[in-house]
């Protein structure tokens, strides 16, 4: 199992996804998995057929012979073992880049390390130096910017074919502009080409934005891929008839009675408002291969007829779903009113103290600010550590930091609220007087209130123009950020690079250096020991051990043993349990697409539980006279099509 | 000038399959040159990758400034293929340039693809991508 582009949320719900047979959200580690466990051998040693126009029969292996385009659509076909070894053999000379350089100046530059002697490369032929002129350099200054640019066009799962070319586009567009000052006539020419890229109209508010990031970006084109990113069209699930309250199957959480079913959206963890529903959903292939979601009514589920079908904790459950929001108001109300009483408190001591008012409460701020960004800083970063490493919610927010849902502040604030007011309650209830007493409340006072307000903070650091989130910038929050009294939105987005470790500090990022380097030298290293406690309890990998992190994985090996021999084991559980699954019927099938450059091919496959129909077969065999595609259908075994 | 009448060494030849192989764009940028030493002479074999195309041809001399060069024994070519590793005391194996860039090669033509994958890359495309929370 190597780790390299396996995003952890992946492999942690492979070990769910495996066993009920849906390797589709998990396809490269689940392909490896299946290969190590002889699965893609299974499909191999079938007797697959592939029927193209006509009725034509041709074998795989000629067809491979060949070199047709379709055979590349086959790897399942193919022999993987010799690529495989290949595979494992170039890794192994990447292996080599640290070893004892060579002098290997015959070469060129010489740069060439691993095992060897200089004498060994003699009587080797070197191409004449214009040979390099041929390569192809259209942007050479661009390049290496340009090159980011596209890298960063991963970014963007949902419009992943598109990403790349916008992003190269827009670097092209952009390099006209380098250096000059943006007017009136570069914005129209930027924005409406903008506009034919995206495929979108933008609007006058959008335009404020785009020319304020155009400004900001101009200087060094570092820019450019923050602005892709928040132009970037929003993906919408195509329009259609389906009732908002159908989700689908896997959201669903079961509770309830025989007869009798309440349908949760999202897990029982969360504590989402549950809902009566009728009907629920299902997420298939369709006949033509499509991907789509299906939905029926609940009755008549066997599911409803099942004795066993009873949820012990129902009522419960749901009155505590529908009693959160009311909590969650009531938890800011008792803050508010918790700090307002201290402050009185405070107020009072300082005017019944030796040194009054005037001259307690100006130290008392300063106690107050200190408490607000270290004290209040360091809670919200240790929360902020523990909710982002030992909860499955900010596994979404880590992966695409772009993607912030709207939260309604007391939301926000549910969680560390709960820190945060007893110690409210307890300086309270002491009831300090005298100068010390003052200071004690007001160091209370900005701890707690530093530490409840980090979350909404930390939303407001996402939100600004140099964060990642499509607002206009507040300016307030913007005046505070530039004056070091809240995070800036530099200092938080390191958090959401590599290596992934540190920068958690959500209010001022004034504790960051401390906790990230003075605490890891005292011997202690705070978040390692978090994340390994992560991946103990439930198996999530921190994004701080995914190869490309840093330079070197570093997965503990023991680690990647024991998650190998865990995927193992599940995986033999599943293939014991489908040993008596119904037969299933798969069509794959290629038709190359004419929009699209030469050789780029529509590959679909579906898999359905009953025969296809004969009008859907033979509407693909239209599409193949028409076109040069390919076609294959199988009865299979479900577990032998998966 | 490929010389046609002498098969190439079984390291290059599957480079070469690997990537013919694979018609799509490589959306990679950049030169990489393999050299073999073999029975009579070198091999040489160089993969020109600019964003839309991939150019696999067997040459007769080695690019002087590719990004990445790398330089085989036979034996060890041959160990490579066979085992996935190098033999027991390599004698010629030398590798330079862009690391970045071999690896993002090896992650683009020798990640483990199947049909299962283009099952996955067909929903990717007509799947609605939720929204997501946020803490």
């Amino acid at each position: 199992v190597k780790f390299k582009a396996i995003n952890k949320e992946a492999l942690r719900t492979l070990g769910e996804v495996l066993p009920k047979g849906d390797p589709a959200t998990t396809p490269r580690l689940a392909n490896r998995i299946l290969d190590d466990c002889g699965v893609h051998d299974a499909l191999r040693s079938q007797d697959l057929k592939l029927v193209t126009t006509g009725a034509e029969t041709i074998d795989l292996a000629e067809l491979r012979d060949q070199q047709r385009p379709e055979a590349s659509l086959i790897h399942g076909s193919e022999p993987l073992d010799r690529r495989r070894r290949l595979k494992h053999g170039l890794e192994h000379l990447l292996r080599l880049y640290p070893r004892q350089r060579v002098d290997a100046s015959l070469l060129g530059d010489g740069e060439l390390r691993g095992v060897g002697a200089s004498e060994q490369l003699q009587g080797m032929r070197l191409e004449e130096e214009t040979a390099r002129s041929e390569a192809p350099d259209a942007l050479p200054a661009a390049t290496p910017t340009l090159n980011a640019i596209i890298d960063a066009g991963a970014r963007f799962p949902e419009d992943y074919q598109r990403a790349p070319e916008i992003a190269a586009r827009l670097a092209m567009l952009h390099m006209d502009l380098a250096g000059k000052r943006v007017g009136r006539g570069d914005l129209d020419a930027y924005a409406s080409a903008l506009e034919a890229l995206l495929g979108s109209k933008l609007g006058p508010k959008k335009l404020r934005q785009l020319k304020s990031r155009l400004r900001a970006a101009n200087a060094t084109l570092s820019g450019l891929d923050d602005i892709v990113v928040a132009f970037r069209p929003r993906h919408r699930a195509p329009a259609s008839a389906e009732p908002k309250d159908w989700i689908p199957t896997d959201k669903i959480n079961w509770i309830g009675q025989p007869g009798k079913a309440l349908v949760v959206k999202g897990s029982l963890w969360k504590l989402k408002a549950p809902r009566w529903s009728h009907k629920y959903a299902a997420s298939g292939v369709d006949l033509m291969g499509g991907l789509k979601t299906y939905y029926r009514s609940l009755e008549g589920d066997p599911k409803l007829q099942d004795p066993n079908f009873q949820h012990r904790f129902d009522a419960a459950v749901a009155w505590a779903q529908r009693a959160q929001p009311w909590i969650d108001k009531l938890l800011v109300a008792t803050q508010v009113a918790g700090s307002a009483k201290l402050g009185w408190a405070m107020i009072k001591a300082a005017s019944a103290s030796t040194g009054g008012l005037a001259l307690l409460l100006p130290i008392a701020a300063v106690i107050g600010r200190a408490g607000f960004r270290y004290g209040g800083g360091a809670a919200g970063a240790i929360v902020h550590a523990v909710v982002d490493m030992w909860t499955a919610m900010a596994v979404a927010h880590h992966q695409d930091p772009h993607n912030l849902r709207p939260k309604t502040f007391s939301v926000m604030t549910r969680e560390i609220s709960l820190l945060t007011i007893p110690p409210l309650a307890i300086a309270t209830s002491l009831d300090p007087t005298g100068v010390m007493g003052v200071f004690f409340d007001a160091f209370v006072l900005g701890t707690s209130n530093g530490g409840f307000l980090s979350n909404p903070i930390h939303k407001l650091a996402h939100e600004h123009r140099n964060g990642v989130r499509n607002r206009e910038p507040q300016n307030w929050y913007e005046r505070l950020a530039k004056a070091g009294e809240l995070v800036t939105p530099d200092e938080h987005n390191r958090h959401h690079r590599k290596p992934f470790r540190g920068h958690y500090d959500p209010v001022s990022g004034a504790t960051n250096a401390f906790l990230d380097s003075i605490i890891p030298s005292l011997g202690i290293d705070l978040w390692a020991v978090m994340e390994r406690g992560r991946y103990v309890i439930d198996g999530t990998i921190p994004n701080t051990w995914l190869e490309g992190a840093t330079s070197e994985p570093i997965v503990p090996p023991k680690v990647l043993a024991q998650v190998r021999e865990e995927l193992q084991r599940r995986l033999a559980i599943q293939m014991e349990q489908a040993a008596s699954s119904e037969p299933v019927y798969v069509m794959l099938s290629a038709i190359p697409q004419q929009t699209q450059s030469p050789g780029s091919w529509q590959e679909r496959l579906a898999l359905v539980s009953e025969p296809f129909p004969e009008d859907v077969i033979a509407k693909y065999f239209a599409d193949l006279n028409r076109t040069d595609g390919g076609l294959i259908i199988l009865n299979l075994s479900e577990h032998e099509a998966r | 000038v490929v010389d046609e009448e002498i098969a190439p060494p079984a390291f290059l030849a599957l480079l070469d399959q690997a990537i013919r192989r694979d018609m799509s764009a490589p959306r990679l940028d950049g030169l990489i040159a393999v050299a073999i030493s073999a029975e009579g002479g070198w091999r040489y074999w160089r993969l020109k990758l600019t964003r839309d195309r991939a150019e696999s041809a067997f040459v007769d001399a080695l690019p002087r400034r590719a990004d990445v060069t790398i330089v085989l024994g036979s034996r060890e070519a041959d160990s490579l293929i066979s085992t996935g590793d190098l033999p027991p005391r390599p004698e010629l194996a030398l590798v330079g340039g862009d690391r970045h860039l071999l690896q993002r090669f090896i992650e683009r033509y020798f990640a483990g693809s199947s049909w299962l994958e283009a099952r996955s890359q067909s929903k990717r495309s007509t799947e609605p991508l939720r929204r997501r929370g946020s803490s």
